[in-house]
């Protein structure tokens, strides 16, 4: 190659360089990738359900349950064909609770069980289906931990058999599923420092204090009746304990169950004032299992009379809420 | 002019004009093609910068993240914590804060704020994740909300970061274009400058009937010579520029968008067990494993780095396994995959190989963004001296003429 060609090349291979150098432009470096969210399945239809007249008590006492057929049959006598009797072919029993309600029903960090008031109650009747000790009882339990909103849909969808999750009773709920007899008498109340001046929710609204509450409860709707707090809505009831640690709030208003484990978690606060509304705690079984309710019915019969109640209250409330005697049962709900 | 040079007379005056003209347009071709060398070579140095500050970022926000997956996995596996674990946790803190402390002292006053502000969070941050690991420790279910504070705010934390990320990449493409038409000076005085030296000559050869003027010939060679090899020595810079930002630069981004975004899908798997009661909704997963996957396709098409494909499937397999073990009621084998098991495993060899890419792919871009404006700083001197070459060049030519009248 001659120095001549030799610098037509270097001459015709710069030239494109030389000319297009003044010629890119747009962005060189793209913005950030961001993945596509998956896409919601559809909400069902919402369905209003209205309590029919006869079925809104005066008094705001607590619907009736069915009654149970007699005793509390053995586990080797269950009925053929029953509820029951399927639950112990398949070897254990679905059951939807919390794992966050301390006291109630919540995982313990360190044998990683879920523990509480509730998981005790599904533990007898795992016991009475199965015909075990207490010990081996959690074994027969199968665990779907669920939120709030799904207590309802996990039981029709048929995915547990039973809920015990600090569900109270009421005859909206009667609609769309069944109910144990009342197995605990709660209600509104408030938690507040041992050092606070408040001791009653009164106190708060007449001093136009700031009280958390979980978002969406039934705790905030009935906060309206108390128009000079003003309220902070957080997502979860624990949430309303960082805050009132940090003193974003004076005071926090819910269940006292629930209360009473935020309470047991911080020593500096106690649950104070009377309740202001009554919340009946129900099992909650699928409406079509009538066999099953009353079952649990005459369990929660028997435990009511042979102390077996008072001791797991004993044993996960008293310390908090005081001494409590088992709600008594209302019966007299006709079969579907 | 025709007719001025035409008297005889008028032509020395016309000449001496033509000469000093050219000669003030060689200078400034010097000067201001010097000048758009020099803003080229002064953009791609601040877009090499703003490369390197991204990188940074992008490093400080993924140690960060993975800070953040740690605390939800140790909260996971209860009061008694890997010590490792909890190493690592505390490593990659510091590395985050000594990170903010390190870039906020050389990017812009606006991220600097902003740093500055992710700064002032993180210690909020840490108390959080203490409080939540005390709590948990004495097996109290508040320590989740506190997780869920700090989990939150680390997630906002992440936000500030990536707007920082985004104004970089703002700042790289801003400074290529600035740097891309700071060339258009050479040309713009360059080709004014071969004409002018081109109808002077001409016009110095009809009126003297000469056919050369040797220095204004070598004048116009200069100036042709400065126009070739300047425009190709400032297109090859901007070229390797081009490329090593659409190249290197965007593979090392998005190596660490694919760690960022896969930390915090691990770290939401943690989370959905944690809550349990509340967290069987594992879109907040899906939705970052997408970013992910995203951020894998257009590595493995612009960098031929393909091989942490299989790695993200083998885990989003194992995550599936996790999902179904929990949403049958078997939160043990969920809990025991995801910490221990074969979700762990999977995440494990997908983070290794996945820091591995990412380090490599920074390097590069890292010293393919430097080399980039080599040589400019060599013809920027070049086209300056060039400039008052040609004007010299230019005097000792028309004077050559001027001459022959005295």
């Amino acid at each position: 190659m001659t120095a001549r060609s030799r610098f037509m090349r270097l001459c015709a291979s710069a030239l494109p360089v030389v000319l297009l150098a003044g010629c890119a432009s747009g962005d060189r470096l793209p913005s950030a990738v961001q993945g596509s969210a998956p896409t919601p399945t559809a909400a069902p239809a919402a369905q209003t359900f209205t309590c029919p007249t006869d079925e809104v008590e005066a008094g705001g006492r607590t619907p009736k349950s069915y009654e149970p057929d007699g005793p509390l049959p053995a586990p080797g006598n269950l009925p053929t064909g029953s509820t029951m009797a399927e639950i112990r072919d398949r070897g254990a029993l679905r059951v939807g609770v919390s794992a966050d309600t301390l006291l109630f029903g919540a995982r313990n960090p360190l044998s990683g069980r879920i523990e509480g008031f509730d998981i005790d109650m599904l533990k007898e009747v795992a016991k009475a289906i199965f015909g075990v000790d207490d010990e081996a009882a959690y074994d027969f339990l199968d665990f779907v931990v669920i939120p709030y909103s799904q207590r309802i849909p996990k039981l029709r969808s048929g995915e547990v058999d039973i809920v015990a999750h600090t569900m109270t009773i009421n005859c909206v709920r009667w609609q769309q599923i069944a109910f144990s007899s009342e197995y605990y008498e709660s209600g509104q109340r408030v938690l507040a420092e041992v050092t606070s001046p408040y001791t009653s929710i009164d106190e708060l609204n007449a001093a136009g204090a700031t009280v958390c509450v979980p978002d969406g409860s039934t705790n905030q709707e009935k906060l309206a009746d108390f128009p000079a707090i003003k309220a902070v809505a957080l997502p979860d009831i624990s949430d309303c304990l960082v805050a009132l640690q940090a003193g974003e709030v004076q005071a926090i208003t819910g269940d006292d169950t629930v209360l009473a484990g935020l309470g047991a978690q911080d020593p500096v606060t106690a649950v104070v004032g009377d309740s202001f509304t009554a919340e009946p705690y129900g099992l909650g079984i699928a409406a079509e299992h009538v066999d099953f309710v009353k079952f649990v019915n005459a369990l929660l019969e028997a435990m009511r009379s042979d102390g077996s109640w008072q001791s797991i209250y004993d044993r996960w409330l008293l310390g908090t809420l005081g001494p409590q005697t088992p709600p008594p049962a209302r019966y007299g709900r006709e079969e579907p | 002019m025709a007719r001025s040079v035409a008297k005889g007379g008028s032509t020395p005056a016309r000449l001496r004009a033509w000469m000093v003209a050219t000669a003030v347009v060689a200078v400034l071709f010097g000067v201001l093609s010097a000048t758009g060398v020099d803003r080229r070579a002064s953009s791609l140095r601040v877009a090499d910068e703003a490369s390197q500050q991204l990188i940074a970022v992008q490093d400080v926000q993924v140690r960060l993240v993975h800070a953040d997956a740690i605390a939800r996995e140790n909260y996971l596996r209860g009061g008694i914590e890997d010590g490792a674990k909890r190493a690592t946790y505390a490593s990659e803190l510091a590395a985050v804060s000594d990170g903010l402390v390190s870039v906020a002292n050389r990017v812009l006053p606006n991220e600097a704020a902003t740093l500055a502000g992710v700064s002032a969070q993180l210690s909020r941050y840490s108390g959080l994740v203490e409080q939540a690991r005390a709590y948990n420790r004495q097996g109290f279910p508040v320590g989740a909300a506190y997780l869920r504070t700090a989990n939150t705010l680390s997630a906002e934390m992440a936000n500030d970061l990536q707007s920082v990320q985004s104004s970089l990449r703002q700042q790289v493409n801003d400074n290529l274009d600035r740097g891309d038409k700071a060339g258009i000076w050479l040309h713009a005085t360059g080709w004014p400058l071969l004409v002018t030296l081109a109808v002077g000559g001409a016009w110095v050869a009809a009126r003297f009937r000469r056919v050369l003027n040797v220095p204004v010939v070598l004048a116009g060679l200069v100036t042709l010579l400065m126009l070739v090899v300047g425009g190709t020595i400032q297109g090859s810079a901007m070229a390797d520029a081009e490329r090593a930002t659409s190249g290197p630069l965007q593979a090392a981004d998005l190596a660490a968008q694919v760690r960022s975004a896969s930390f915090t899908a691990h770290a939401q798997e943690f989370s959905t067990l944690i809550a349990r009661g509340s967290g069987g909704d594992d879109s907040s997963w899906q939705t970052s494993i997408s970013t992910t996957e995203v951020a894998l396709d257009r590595l493995c098409s612009i960098a031929a780095e393909c091989g942490l494909t299989s790695y993200l499937a083998n885990y989003s397999e194992a995550h599936a396994s996790v999902r179904k073990s929990d949403g049958a009621g078997d939160w043990d084998a969920a809990r025991g995959s995801s910490l221990d098991g074969e979700a762990a495993l999977a995440f494990a060899e997908f983070d290794v190989v996945s820091r591995d890419t990412a380090t490599t792919l920074g390097q590069q871009a890292a010293a393919a963004m430097s080399s980039a404006d080599d040589g400019l700083a060599l013809l920027r001197v070049l086209s300056f001296l060039a400039g008052l070459v040609v004007a010299a060049l230019v005097l000792i030519g028309y004077s050559q003429r001027l001459r022959e009248y005295r």
